[in-house]
């Protein structure tokens, strides 16, 4: 019984934290505050993705084949005794696109700083209409 | 515009608690987490290791799904890592012409104590990352993981030391762009070679309905996997170099943004 309460306990938290991720996205001025509270969000859901694979039994074993050559009989064992592999191969590939995007984010934030010497997103619009006028 | 913005995120906070709650009532009554292995799960292992017609020359599922079942996959999330970096590059191409500084000893880095523990903690790093990229398809680990372990080495050096120090100990864009392209080209020699033998792009081990006998699995004494060795050595050079292309152009980058 007390597996369920952790599985809601362990849910709830990956959900409060993505809610909290979402309103920093939206409500903080500051861009770099926008870039931190990103990836926030994505170490969320990976974590969410990688908690799904995991098995209500005791002593789940790693996704690695006892031998190299496996029998049917083996491969059913297998399924029966270890975590699911595929959420694992998503998030391998999901980290690293999740890098590749906060760096390019990072980079842009860079380019406002040297454009209008501020990250605040409120002076920055401001700036601009100023500019326009 | 702030008042709007305010509002919706109000609205998103509600629906995710709203998804919160249902969720959570759902996996009681459904149990997300189940005592079996998922329909799909078992799809995967059936379609990766189907054993009499084919099977993928590898006990490691993770990278057997990775590289031998959904190996397209795989290849364009390498292009949207390296589209990413082509973009970082652009942006920071201006900046980086005049600046060329001499790494001194007195103005940079840390304390000694922290300069000794990055010497011994980046050889444990390099040590560990490459173990993992080069036993990837029989323990876990792999490319992703392995490279992306590797990039911290020269991350502490920037901070330890200086950007200057990691550029006269050798690392440099221009290298890490030769390697990174050295890497690409593995993995499309590795793609492609099994059409010559009519065999299917990306194909691992012999199947029924191509001729291509397969990547060999064994090589003298060792097990190899058959490609998956080689993909995972591809994509550890492409991983690595790219992230640390990536490290020391911020670096550079925020250097030249002071100075003008």
């Amino acid at each position: 019984m007390i597996e369920y309460y952790l599985i809601i306990y362990i849910y709830a938290m990956a959900l409060a934290t993505i809610s909290i991720a979402l309103y920093g996205i939206i409500i903080k001025p500051n861009i770099i505050k926008k870039i931190i509270a990103l990836t926030i969000l994505g170490d969320t859901a990976n974590v969410l993705i990688i908690f799904l694979a995991y098995r209500l039994i005791s002593f789940p074993k790693p996704p690695i084949l006892p031998s190299l050559k496996p029998s049917r009989e083996e491969l059913v064992e297998f399924m029966k005794s270890s975590v699911d592999p595929l959420p694992q191969a998503l998030v391998i590939t999901a980290i690293v696109i999740n890098v590749a995007v906060i760096a390019f984010l990072v980079f842009l934030a860079i380019q406002v700083f040297r454009q209008y010497h501020t990250l605040e997103y409120n002076e920055i619009i401001k700036l601009k209409r100023g500019e326009q006028v | 515009m702030v008042k709007v913005l305010k509002i919706l995120a109000i609205t998103f906070l509600v629906l995710i608690i709203l998804f919160t709650v249902y969720f959570v009532i759902e996996d009681v009554l459904g149990g997300s987490p189940k005592p079996v292995i998922r329909e799909l799960g078992q799809f995967y292992i059936d379609n990766t290791y189907n054993v009499g017609k084919w099977w993928s020359g590898s006990p490691e599922t993770v990278t057997a799904i990775l590289w031998d079942y959904r190996g397209l996959d795989t290849i364009f999330e390498t292009t949207v890592l390296y589209i990413a970096i082509i973009g970082c590059m652009v942006l920071a191409y201006k900046p980086l012409a005049n600046i060329l500084k001499k790494y001194e000893k007195e103005k940079h880095g840390l304390t000694l104590i922290v300069k000794t523990t990055v010497k011994i903690i980046i050889v444990l790093i390099a040590i560990v990352s490459i173990n993992l990229a080069l036993r990837g398809y029989i323990s876990p680990g792999g490319g992703f993981a392995g490279g992306s372990a590797y990039a911290i080495a020269p991350l502490i050096i920037i901070a330890g030391y200086s950007v200057y120090y990691l550029l006269s100990m050798g690392y440099s864009l221009s290298k890490s762009a030769i390697l990174r392209s050295i890497g690409l080209i593995i993995l499309v020699i590795i793609a492609v070679a099994p059409l010559i033998y009519l065999g299917y792009i990306l194909q691992n081990q012999m199947k029924t309905y191509a001729l291509f006998p397969g990547y060999p699995v064994k090589i003298g004494p060792f097990y190899i996997g058959g490609s998956l060795i080689f993909m995972n050595i591809g994509e550890f050079l492409i991983v690595s170099m790219e992230f640390i292309m990536i490290f020391i152009l911020i670096s550079l980058y925020m250097r030249g943004g002071e100075e003008t």
